[in-house]
């Protein structure tokens, strides 16, 4: 009897342990949680605005989509405040459970907010550590609170399908991708400039108005549907330093996309000799080099970028069947030659903007640092006039099923 | 006072687990994409440090440094020079218990009381210190090798997001920051194994302790290093303005969306290592205090030593930023004396006196 008080002692103790623990201090009851999936920022005339896309799961199950309070998959609600903070803090006024930012997918920077820098709102998002560091940042043309409001892709909560988007941006690779870590890292690294998604308001007539071979495809999002409108992602948006200053087309963001090597694949035109046929190579894989040196007391910047390709389609009216493998090395240089007039005209617009998104002033820095150290100071202006060469070189590695539809000689 | 003992294997993983114990979340060498090169220097700074410990465990084999301290000071100033020692490491477990509060509160913990978090791993140190340093060891022998095996695996998870040109380019920086920050991290982590000198005593082999002593400090400072590479490969620049940088690493790992929201990871490290560096310290304290005052025994000593503990690492610092400062800034220039003076200074005195007295001679 003597001998089992203390085990008694020791039972009874773990027994009121497992009494305590079950119920942490910080425990948080998915009742009692407004799980937040994307979190808009926006200005105008009176101040800073923040608007948040809740999932509403009743919504979700009953598959309905739409922004409506009753029966939608997602609640969208916003409030004004003195800093972002304490406006995501207003919001609460109106919500009644807790807002939860462990979810969140997007952070959504409206035009006017981007326009005037991100990095008074960066600390906060990065500071708290609800916000996952690895949600994406995008602009908006137009409001946050207007994109929220638009229905996208598969998912019922529009916000996450436009992450899904991002992550399956490598089937064109044609707008680049920013994330709340990359973000602050780049706003932390000398001699880089961010860029981030961009997505606008897709009509066809917008499209069409730009003129640029690579813009009809940001249509493909579109609904139509009476009274419903959509957003797509198309080029990026080019910031010096912290603040919006210009634009990239999707032609251009993907040059930039193929220097900073995050092309993954995608379709490039090409316009075959001798009649002007169009074929359409498919990309399977790409890598970038780019080494800075000196030349006549010049700063000078070589790429180098190696493609992979596939032949994908050939318009058989025009263009000749193409299966011999000088041909295919023709095919080849053409690609090059497409692929290097891409990457120059996003060299050439970053010069334009005097926004060094390509990242030469890190890789001076990373591998030239005595030449960087000197010319620190002055990147700014000397960014726009470095000499950027680019060499392309391309083959295609595979031709598809057959080698053409037409008859054959 | 109990004889216990530990093998040479078992004093080696002790170390390196106290060694990585707050330094896989904290951060010591401010100086960006260099700071792996500091952890690298660092080693070579803390060889001497650590040469004059085992000079003196060497000289005085059964004994401990509050022993060594009473038979060569004298008993006065031995007194008093060992509860300075013991003070030093009293505080230096607070710290540690107070950086492992800071660290649960910021990350998950936001509303629970710094006393409630702190008195967790506090009390699992008494119990362990009560149990003796034989079952620390033992203890120390399971968490080990789960700390580095998963350390070992995040460093391919995070492969996709490394930027390896993060690291350039090494050095470009005066010689003064790096040595300074150098010496930080030879003061935090590296040179507090000065705790140990409580500890070699109880080793069963003493022939063996300079070779694991080495090997431990080698091992859990490229241990260090490697952590530091994969933290700036991920983070960048950014790892000075992040506070808890491993943290923020693990943060990034996504493998398939399903390996995702493993920053917890490192709260398993730091508890379990936390836990083997805190009991550590306590185990010094109370046996150091046992042995100063003369006493038989220094179990019942443990749980009111460790609400000590508790107290201060509560009340010692106002806020994170206030113990953020002390450990990046005061410790460089405070520890040392502990870490390198006090122990030079009772071996040189142990020389000037020729002791220990061999009296079977």
């Amino acid at each position: 009897m003597i001998k089992a008080k203390p085990q008694m002692a020791v039972l009874l103790l773990l027994l009121g342990i497992s009494l305590v623990l079950a119920g942490c201090w910080d425990r948080q009851e998915l009742n009692d949680l407004a799980i937040v999936a994307a979190l808009g920022i926006d200005s105008d005339a009176q101040g800073l605005y923040v608007t948040v896309q809740l999932v509403r799961p009743q919504g979700v199950q009953s598959g309905a989509s739409s922004n409506d309070p009753q029966n939608g998959a997602y609640w969208v609600i916003g409030a004004r405040g003195d800093s972002i903070f304490d406006a995501i803090r207003n919001v609460s006024l109106l919500s009644s459970r807790k807002l939860f930012f462990s979810h969140t997918q997007l952070v959504v920077l409206g035009e006017e907010t981007a326009t005037q820098g991100f990095s008074q709102h960066l600390d906060f998002l990065i500071r708290d550590p609800e916000i996952r560091s690895e949600a994406f940042v995008l602009v908006v043309k137009g409001t946050a609170a207007d994109f929220f409001t638009c229905h996208a892709g598969f998912n019922p909560i529009s916000s996450f399908s436009y992450a899904e988007l991002i992550t399956n941006r490598g089937t064109t690779s044609k707008f680049p991708q920013m994330t709340l870590s990359k973000l602050s890292r780049q706003n932390l690294t000398p001699g880089i400039d961010p860029v981030v998604t961009l997505a606008e308001l897709s009509s066809p007539q917008a499209a069409a108005a730009k003129g640029l071979p690579f813009n009809l495809d940001s249509g493909t999002m579109q609904t139509e549907a009476e009274g419903e409108k959509s957003y797509a992602y198309g080029g990026a948006a080019v910031f010096r330093g912290d603040q919006l200053v210009g634009e990239l087309t999707t032609h251009e963001a993907r040059g930039l996309l193929w220097m900073l090597n995050e092309v993954e694949s995608g379709i490039v035109v090409v316009t075959a000799l001798p009649n002007g046929g169009k074929v359409s190579v498919e990309i399977l894989g790409a890598q970038a080099q780019t080494k800075p040196q000196m030349r006549d007391g010049r700063i000078t910047f070589a790429t180098s970028i190696q493609v992979e390709a596939r032949l994908g389609a050939i318009d058989a009216r025009t263009a000749p069947a193409m299966w011999r493998p000088e041909q295919l090395q023709e095919l080849a240089n053409l690609l090059s030659e497409q692929v290097r007039l891409e990457t120059l005209s996003a060299v050439q617009k970053a010069q334009a903007l005097e926004a060094d998104i390509l990242g030469l002033g890190q890789m001076l820095r990373q591998q030239q640092p005595h030449i960087w150290e000197n010319v620190e100071a002055e990147w700014v202006h000397i960014f726009p006039e470095v000499e950027v060469e680019v060499a392309v070189a391309a083959c295609i590695k595979d031709l598809g099923l057959i080698i053409s539809i037409l008859p054959q000689e | 006072m109990p004889n216990e003992n530990i093998s040479s294997t078992q004093l080696a993983m002790l170390i390196i687990s106290f060694i990585l114990g707050s330094s896989l979340v904290l951060n010591s060498p401010t100086i960006g994409h260099d700071g792996w090169l500091a952890y690298v220097l660092a080693i070579i700074e803390v060889a001497p440090i650590v040469a004059v410990h085992l000079l003196l465990a060497s000289r005085f084999p059964d004994k401990t440094l509050i022993q060594m301290m009473t038979e060569t000071w004298g008993l006065v100033w031995g007194k008093i020079a060992a509860s300075l020692y013991l003070l030093f490491l009293l505080q230096l477990g607070a710290l540690v218990l107070r950086n492992f509060g800071d660290f649960f509160q910021a990350v998950s913990l936001p509303n629970t009381p710094l006393l409630v978090i702190v008195s967790l791993l506090a009390v699992c140190c008494a119990a362990a210190v009560a149990a003796g340093i034989e079952s620390i060891a033992r203890c120390n022998q399971i968490l080990l090798p789960i700390v580095v095996m998963v350390l070992l695996l995040t460093i391919p998870m995070l492969i996709p997001q490394y930027e390896l040109q993060n690291l350039l380019p090494i050095a470009r920086l005066p010689l003064r920051t790096l040595a300074a920050a150098t010496h930080a991290t030879t003061a935090f982590p590296f040179a507090e194994v000065v705790a140990f000198l409580m500890v070699y005593a109880a080793i069963n082999k003493k022939n063996q302790l300079l070779g694991a002593t080495c090997k431990a400090i080698l091992i859990a400072g490229s241990l260090l290093t490697l952590v530091t590479v994969r933290n700036i490969a991920v983070l960048g620049d950014q790892i000075d303005n992040v506070i808890f940088p491993g943290y923020s690493a693990l943060r990034q790992i996504n493998l398939y969306e399903v390996f995702i929201r493993l920053e917890i990871l490192a709260g398993v490290n730091f508890i379990s290592m936390g836990f083997i560096k805190t009991a550590v310290l306590l185990y010094g304290t109370a046996l150091g205090t046992a042995q100063l005052l003369g006493l038989r025994a220094y179990k019942p000593l443990v749980p009111s030593l460790a609400a000590l503990m508790i107290l201060l690492a509560v009340t010692g610092y106002d806020s994170m930023a206030d113990s953020l400062l002390f450990a990046r800034k005061t410790w460089p220039i405070y520890a040392p004396f502990f870490q390198l003076g006090l122990p030079l200074l009772t071996w040189l005195l142990a020389l000037l006196r020729r002791l220990p007295q061999k009296r079977d001679a």
